[in-house]
């Protein structure tokens, strides 16, 4: 949803209520932002762990001292803490005033290291030393031991260096690091601890957080970096997870019941739209930014969770005005509102991550302006189509992945050619299958509905060093289960470089190879089983064809081949190529056949069948396909099974609904096919259809 | 042999009514005998694809080729690169092109050079941009349509 520009800061402002100032009532909720308190007279900041974006709840906390060690007590949603004013326990409530609680064995001195536990109402706290320790005081009040310290270990004997705990949501336990990045596990009836290894950062990391998943979170006091640890992993490490506030004095509290994400409230957050594997949702500790009056383009989106290719985002910060050129200068335009730094990482090498020496640009600073640029890509990136990350924001210096408290980041997929290579881009094509081959079907032309696109990168000499198609599946109104693919007649499989074939399904990069073993010509298979990569919504037959059934599931496509040698434009194939679908392996396709498999195909007419095609099926029920002739894949009557429609890049083509025949959804048709397609040539447009038999 | 029927049938209905008109028909006998209607009625009868028929050579594809001659680079210092996109709007006399539709993107270069290019016949205008590659670029922008200028554009700047 597109976000307005003077965005309201939410924080806890929607979590809490205030119910009056001298009786201080608890937290309305569990909140999802953890709680920080600063400076040496305490004051009071709400953190958004997603992008490390904090604002201050009060300066005001009533005291004229520090409190520290506090935590967020999930059994009365107040936040307790320890008051040096008083030397005491504080209990905070939704007018973030301290109020000094009396202890019986008040131990005498002050704590910067406590937390609640989740099991029970408990308030621990601890000291290093040998006359201090790990203590606890019951917060409930129905308990004989409420507000009693009881000394659970002598700081001798728990003796480690450490600025803050924080309790895991489920297991009991309290864990935190110390200066040196040592993992520790105690166990606070026991006092016992176990060390769970280095995570590999060090310094003072004086607030730590649990969330209700058990990822544990660790914000270091000096540069204010927030760090996610998996406890559950046999060696855990710290990963970079934002960038917050940084302070000499930090100490955390989190509701750790609570998700970081909290989705009753309006989205305040930007992702990327890039496939997973470059890091875009928070999952996989996706690229996000606060938002702000900083910004790439005019708008900004915002999502509490990340939109991942194919589904996209608006975006409208970058225009490459060019390919990028591997070695050479090219140009892009880049419109930022306010001012900020521009930092964009390519996948030079589609790998699928951006690693820190793939940049194409390093903290430009832009102060609310539209500029043309000049990058130059490495002469190591590899052609065809990648993809590239841009991210604004007042900080420097920052990575491709994590949060941000300001800014936006925008993901593009963009050409990498060499200098001197020229593109071709085919124009797209909607091939529409009729599945019922070798007999006559509905002709509602949508059992099977592939967007292809195609483009070839030609070398100086006008040959085709590689081309790539991308596709998208539109409709499945198949009863049958079939495959897709391309095959290029004419171009023989042992001259695809097929170390460097990139295939792709939804953005994620395939293990298996899309050239088909074993053919005469050069086969793109795409899948054996198109259904098998969609979803059908609940009580539909089929996607995207019955009328009151849509689905948000997704199946695209994209494979890049290149060639060893390059071909002359002139002898290679034209779009839309050779599309066809096939028979399923070991499923039914009709009666005229026992489960068929890969030999039963269906092509546009006239186009060739692959080697893999049984010739003896040929001239069954309703084909008269005369190879010899070249006449393929047609009626008596001269009608195919399959249509290749080209409406351009400036509209979408819509299929017909559910067994609506296309004459009746393009009345057109007719002339344009009874003139050979000499009239009628727009008989696919909009305005020449009958928009209520189309879906 | 059922659409023939069927379309016979409607000419009788029709060449019947018109003959029995009466005087308006006489003061014009051309439209008496015009086809202009059946046809129309035609396009009504025919409601299935399956009644319809076709050469066996034709594959049932429309595009359009449009043959391009980019002129040559006007320098040898800067490098000159040309989208030819067919997605673009104007307002206040700058375009805005969507570059994910553009059909040839290539360097200039010292010769001129000649592309075939396949578009779809819904497609009637392309725009050209031109754009040197340095500091402070600004872009050469041209336009073709198919009414002035058919299926052939040669580019000069």
């Amino acid at each position: 949803m597109l976000y307005s520009k003077n965005i309201k800061r939410y924080f806890f402002a929607c979590l809490i209520s205030f119910h009056g100032i001298i009786n201080a009532d608890p937290f309305e909720s569990c909140p999802s932002n953890a709680f920080l308190m600063q400076e040496s007279v305490a004051q009071l900041y709400g953190v958004n762990l997603v992008t490390g974006d904090y604002s201050l709840l009060s300066s005001d906390l009533g005291t004229t001292d520090k409190i520290n060690a506090i935590g967020f007590n999930f059994h009365d949603n107040y936040i307790y803490g320890w008051g040096y004013q008083w030397g005491t326990l504080v209990r905070i409530g939704d007018d973030y005033q301290a109020t000094s609680l009396p202890l019986e064995n008040n131990p005498g001195v002050n704590f910067y290291v406590g937390d609640i536990a989740i099991s029970e109402n408990t308030y621990y706290f601890y000291r290093k030393g040998v006359d201090h320790g790990l203590y606890k005081v019951s917060l409930d009040e129905q308990s004989n031991d409420h507000l009693k310290v009881i000394k659970v270990i002598n700081g001798q004997d728990l003796s480690i260096n450490i600025y803050d705990f924080a309790f895991h949501p489920e297991d009991k336990f309290a864990y935190t690091v110390d200066r040196n990045g040592q993992l520790y596990q105690i166990n606070v009836t026991t006092g016992g601890i176990v060390g769970l290894g280095n995570i590999g950062e060090t310094g003072t990391f004086g607030a730590v957080y649990f969330d209700v998943d058990g990822n544990f979170y660790i914000s270091r006091n000096s540069d204010g970096h927030v760090f996610i640890i998996d406890i559950a992993q046999l060696n855990p490490t710290a990963t970079f997870f934002a960038y917050g506030p940084s302070a000499s004095q930090n100490d955390g509290a989190r509701c750790a019941v609570a998700p970081v994400i909290d989705e009753s409230i309006a989205a305040t957050t930007d992702y990327g739209d890039a496939p997973d594997s470059y890091g875009t949702t928070l999952f996989n500790n996706g690229a996000r930014h606060g938002v702000s009056d900083i910004y790439l383009g005019s708008t900004i989106t915002t999502e509490h969770n990340a939109n991942v290719y194919p589904k996209t985002d608006q975006d409208d910060g970058i225009t490459f005005l060019t390919p990028l050129l591997s070695g050479s200068d090219s140009l892009i335009e880049v419109a930022a509102t306010g001012a900020g730094y521009l930092n964009i990482w390519g996948d030079w090498n589609r790998d699928g991550i951006f690693t820190p020496d793939e940049k194409l640009l390093s903290d430009k600073y832009m102060d609310n302006t539209t500029e043309v640029l000049l990058v130059n890509t490495p002469i190591s990136a590899l052609n065809g189509f990648t993809w590239t990350r841009a991210r604004f924001t007042s900080i420097t210096s920052i990575v491709a992945s994590g949060g941000v408290a300001d800014g936006e980041v925008e993901d593009y997929r963009v050409l990498v050619t060499n200098a001197g290579n020229s593109q071709i881009q085919d124009t797209p094509y909607y091939v529409a299958f009729e599945d019922s081959w070798p007999v006559k079907g509905d002709y509602d032309m949508n059992d099977v509905v592939i967007l292809q696109n195609s483009s070839l990168l030609l070398t100086d000499s006008f040959e085709v060093k590689q081309i790539e198609f991308q596709g998208e599946l539109k409709a499945l109104g198949a009863a049958y289960r079939n495959g897709f693919a391309i095959q290029l007649d004419n171009v023989l499989p042992s001259n695809v470089n097929s170390d460097l074939v990139r295939f792709q399904i939804n953005g994620v990069l395939q293990q298996i190879s899309a050239i088909e073993a074993d053919t005469q010509y050069l086969v793109i298979k795409i899948t054996d089983d198109l259904e098998s990569h969609i979803q059908l919504s609940a009580a539909c037959d089929y996607y995207k064809t019955e009328t009151n059934c849509s689905n948000s599931s997704q199946m695209t496509f994209s494979v890049t081949v290149p060639f060893i040698i390059p071909i002359s434009l002139d002898v290679f194939p034209e779009a839309p190529y050779n599309p066809f679908i096939f028979a399923k392996e070991a499923t039914y396709h009709g009666d005229n056949f026992n489960q068929p498999g890969r030999a039963l195909e269906i092509h546009l007419k006239n186009r060739m069948p692959t080697s893999k095609a049984d010739p003896n099926m040929f001239g069954i029920a309703d084909d008269n396909t005369q190879i010899s002739s070249n006449y393929n894949y047609q009626t008596v009557n001269g009608l195919p099974w399959a249509l290749a429609i080209n409406p351009g890049s400036q509209e979408e083509w819509r299929h017909p609904s559910e067994t609506v025949d296309i004459l009746q959804a393009y009345p057109k048709f007719k002339s344009f096919v009874e003139s050979n397609g000499n009239k009628e040539t727009n008989w696919f447009s909009r305005i020449n259809s009958d928009l209520s038999k189309l879906y | 042999m059922k659409t023939n029927i069927i379309t016979l049938i409607t000419l009788i209905i029709i060449i019947a009514g018109c003959g029995g008109g009466g005087g308006e028909v006489s003061t014009s006998p051309e439209k008496s005998v015009t086809l202009t209607p059946s046809t129309e009625d035609e396009t009504k009868e025919t409601t299935t694809t399956n009644e319809l028929n076709s050469t066996p050579e034709f594959n049932f594809i429309s595009n359009t080729k449009l043959d391009i001659k980019l002129p040559a680079s006007p320098s040898t210092n800067i490098t000159y690169f040309i989208n030819i996109c067919t997605a673009f709007s104007t307002e206040n006399n700058e375009v805005e092109i969507n570059y994910d539709s553009c059909k040839l993107r290539t360097s200039l270069t010292t010769e001129e050079q000649a592309f075939i290019l396949s578009i779809s016949a819904a497609e009637l205008m392309l725009v050209a941009q031109i754009w040197p590659i340095e500091d402070g670029a600004q872009p050469i922008t041209l336009y073709w349509n198919i009414n002035e200028y058919g299926n052939s554009w040669k580019i000069t700047i």
